[in-house]
């Protein structure tokens, strides 16, 4: 807690009380005590003080009892020495004030000093909706500000504010640095669909001055409503925010604490204080940071950076001059961007702005050759999508860069090389949270009608229809489409969304090296995981949708059988959404460490299941084994003859000595089925020392799809080392040497395979 | 011109700025006024043939800001009701109050 904050805010309480209590003798001797007090057209009463202390403020005589109610939340100025400073009492003081503001408001209102006079000049509000309907529309010298906000204004945003697509409000008080970066910050929260709060002034000069002169419509339809010209005209927005949690928050007066709250995690506002900051605005920040609402400053001020009240920073500082960028507007900008990031408000995106139609009923849409204006990746080229965690001002949201040609001047059917960049900070984001979320990336982008997306990682394939092209679409459009869906369906993580298009070739290389090593380093971070290490396992139910009984057991040792999903992914999907598909189980005890049974998983299972699998084995194909949905890269199946197992890739279309061909397997293996024999897998799970280890491991291995061989050479090469059969790779058959057990059999004798030599599989 | 800088420690606040300025920038030799509440001072430029800076601090004054007079808190802190919530509550609690747990969690609760 800033001293210097908490004697500034303590003294501004005090004085302001004090203030009020004067205002209130003298109005009183004038008006007397009965003179009605009210802001017109508006319900509960002074909302400030109603939410606070339940007290129903009608006439100025009501206001004695609530400013000794304020006296009793002030504490004496902090002395220059041996003082320690307490955020509680500066709370306290923030509050005092508060309520001695809206007290000096309503005594105003009850002289016919408020809304307060401005001179408009040629024009007045936008809008109408004055909350003195006599000053509607009024324009010239005897127009007024707007005063608080009236009812029917408020019920009108309130469902926006409710479901979240007007985000917040930011209250501005004081004088930008120039009319134009004044005009920049209001067009900034505008375009965020931020309601605008103006009000203070510095040496009499107020934002709104700026705004007039510079032909800046404000009123209701534009979101800008401008309070006053001075601090004490802020409380509307703290009334606003009030009377947001009595209305639709089923609140009652005097439930301070829960009004408080319920502004806190749902009412997502900021203030922004331009200019010098006196006494009262330190006061009344403390009063705001009550809500949960921080202030950023745009001068140089001590800074309150501890979490608690609010859900971040308390107070930041950020000096105009020292931002970072090229111009003022840029330097607006960025203010603005704080300021939200610091609220934590959640920009929302309803529509994907893009020229062609855009929804999950196009997700498997198919983009034929014939039909195809342009692609990326596939035989012809090379495209890769990558996404990466970066610091919070390391990257510009919304910030959409093609770096390189488009593919206009590409012939019709072409291809040409592309990256996919996507860089995402937010405060709960987290590094193991990058491969979720590059994962993502294919559903997105096959939701645009016309465009296919095939693959992940360095092998993605991207297709661009003719019809999708002719309507306008082009490669931003496809960073269009990641900013909005990051932003929709992982808002909870995810604050900033920067997305780079790389098509210069160059560029792609080096990119494309540097997503390499992040691939790479992801696949090893496993590696000295063990099944044994861990406590927990994580399901994966996200198939349920079409397999309802497949449940997948995902291990450090044994990944999702998509492959898309390991231990740590499962973990960080949990983390990203605690009700979702990969749910933590609990290994419990270990009933056979050999075939990997364990109580947790064969509960989970089971209850999973809806009671359709008993028990499953993770670590055999032969007795047990975990069903598959459909989505597996390979599928093994035990070949009897041979004493051993074959596995066939998904890309292998070729016949099995199984008989059989991958899409007449995958009938077997997949729809949940618990099959012994048969199992549908992930190919890394090849590598792993727990492949199917009950049954003699990687050594069981016959026959497998010659794609495997080449995709995997090196890691299947360490396994077969690790396994004592240094020349295993090229004991096991693949489509190019049989496809039948007749042709199997006397390969594996000629080459003296280890599964001939092992124990009978059965 | 001269320039001259008057302390106003009551002047805390901008609606007070708005008050001073227009009641100097009403006098006649008065030519710019610079009041800060932040510093709590008011800068006045004007022409001393026809004003002087006395009668300017006189104008300031009469706005109800008295020159360097710091602001007596004596009567206001001294407000405290022994038996008011604050004074209650700041005893050590060594029980778990029931409102305070069926709050937790509030985040998902609103």
């Amino acid at each position: 807690m800033s001293r210097y904050i908490a004697t500034r805010a303590l003294r501004g309480a005090n004085m302001v009380v004090r203030e009020a209590d004067q205002m209130l003798k003298q109005a009183i001797a004038e008006l007397g005590p009965d003179a009605k007090v009210e802001f017109t057209n508006t319900a509960y009463f002074l909302p400030v003080i109603y939410g606070f202390t339940g007290r129903q403020v009608t006439k100025l005589a009501d206001l004695g009892p609530v400013l000794e109610e304020a006296k009793k939340l002030l504490h004496p100025v902090p002395k220059d020495k041996h003082y320690l400073p307490y955020l509680g009492e500066t709370l306290d003081a923030g509050v005092a004030s508060l309520l001695a503001m809206e007290a000096i408001e309503g005594i105003r209102f009850a002289r016919g000093e408020e809304p307060m006079p401005f001179n408009w000049g040629s024009k007045g509000l936008v809008g109408g909706s004055f909350t003195s309907p006599e000053f509607e529309g009024a324009g010239g010298a005897d127009g007024r500000l707007n005063g608080p906000i009236d009812d029917i204004q408020l019920r009108a945003w309130g469902i926006q504010l409710v479901d979240g697509r007007m985000p917040g409000f930011a209250a501005i008080v004081g004088c930008a640095k120039s009319n134009e970066v004044a005009v920049e910050i209001v067009r900034q929260l505008q375009q965020r669909n931020i309601l605008v709060f103006l009000s203070g002034n510095v040496n009499g000069r107020s934002i709104i001055h700026q705004l007039h002169e510079e032909g800046v419509e404000m009123g209701y339809d534009t979101y800008i409503v401008p309070f006053g010209l001075d601090t004490m005209s802020a409380i509307y927005a703290l009334g606003f925010a009030t009377r947001s949690a009595l209305t639709f928050g089923g609140m009652k007066g005097g439930q301070a604490r829960e009004i408080l709250l319920y502004n806190k995690y749902r009412v997502f506002a900021f203030v922004l204080a331009l200019g010098e900051i006196d006494d009262l605005k330190y006061a009344a920040a403390a009063g705001a940071i009550s809500y949960g609402f921080p202030t950023i400053a745009d001068t140089v001020i001590p800074q309150i950076l501890p979490t608690g009240i609010t859900s971040y920073e308390h107070v930041i500082s950020m000096p105009f001059d020292d931002i970072e960028g090229e111009n003022d507007l840029e330097r607006a900008k960025r203010l603005v961007q704080r300021a939200i990031e610091v609220r934590g408000v959640k920009i929302k995106i309803t529509e994907v702005p893009i020229p062609v139609p855009y929804g999950s009923a196009f997700e498997g849409e198919r983009v034929r050759r014939a039909d195809m204006r342009i692609e990326f990746g596939g035989k012809n080229s090379r495209c890769f999508e990558y996404l990466r965690m970066r610091n919070m001002d390391e990257i510009e949201d919304h910030k959409i860069v093609v770096d390189g040609p488009g593919f206009e001047d590409v012939e019709e059917g072409g291809s040409m090389d592309m990256g996919i960049l996507v860089e995402v900070a937010g405060r709960k984001m987290q590094e193991d949270f990058e491969p979720v979320l590059e994962r993502q990336i294919h559903y997105f982008i096959n939701g645009a009608s016309g465009v296919q997306h095939i693959g992940q990682r360095d092998i993605t394939w991207i297709r661009i229809s003719k019809a999708a092209a002719q309507k306008g679409f082009n490669l931003k459009h496809l960073g269009e489409i990641l900013y909005a869906r990051f932003h929709a369906d992982f808002g909870a993580i995810v604050d900033k969304v920067q997305v780079t298009i790389i098509t210069d070739p160059k560029k792609v290389a080096e990119m494309l090296e540097v997503a390499r090593q992040a691939y790479d380093y992801r696949n090893r971070r496993l590696a000295d995981l063990t099944d044994e290490a861990v406590d927990t396992f994580y399901s994966c139910t996200l198939c349920q949708s079409f397999a309802p009984n497949h449940v997948c057991v995902v291990t450090p040792e044994r990944l999702g059988l998509c492959g898309a999903y390991n231990w740590l992914d499962c973990k960080a999907s949990y983390e990203i959404n605690p009700t979702g598909p990969n749910q933590p189980i609990p290994k419990g005890t270990c009933l056979d460490p050999v075939k990997g049974y364990f109580t947790g998983p064969n509960e989970f299972v089971k209850q999973y299941s809806h009671g359709t699998v008993e028990q499953v084995a993770l670590y055999s194909i032969m007795e047990n084994p975990m069903t598959a949905c459909g989505c597996f890269e390979c599928i093994m199946m035990v070949i009897p003859e041979a004493n051993g197992v074959m596995i066939v890739s998904r890309e292998d279309p070729s016949m099995t000595p199984a008989g059989m061909t991958f899409s007449t397997l995958a009938g077997m293996a997949g729809g949940g089925l618990q099959t012994p024999g048969v199992m549908g897998i992930g190919k890394y799970y090849i590598t792993s020392k727990k492949f199917i280890s009950a049954d003699g491991g990687l050594k069981r291995v016959v026959w497998m799809s010659s794609i495997l061989k080449q995709q995997m050479r090196e890691e299947l090469q360490k396994a077969a080392e690790r396994e004592g059969v240094p020349d295993l790779l090229d004991k096991i058959a693949d489509e190019t040497i049989c496809t039948d057990v007749d042709g199997l059999l006397p390969w594996l004798e000629e080459k003296g395979h280890p599964a001939l030599m092992m124990d009978p599989i059965f | 011109m001269e320039r001259v800088t008057f302390s106003t420690p009551t002047l805390y606040a901008d609606h007070h700025v708005l008050k001073v300025r227009q009641a100097l920038l009403a006098l006649d030799g008065v030519k710019d006024v610079i009041a800060s509440s932040m510093y709590r001072d008011v800068t006045v430029d004007y022409d001393p043939t026809k004003i002087t800076a006395e009668a300017i601090q006189q104008a300031i004054e009469a706005a109800g800001y008295p020159i360097g007079v710091e602001p007596d808190f004596s009567d206001l802190v001294l407000a405290h009701d022994d038996a008011s919530p604050w004074y209650t509550y700041i005893r050590r609690v060594t029980q778990t109050i029931q409102a305070d747990l069926e709050m937790s969690g509030d985040f998902r609760k609103y």
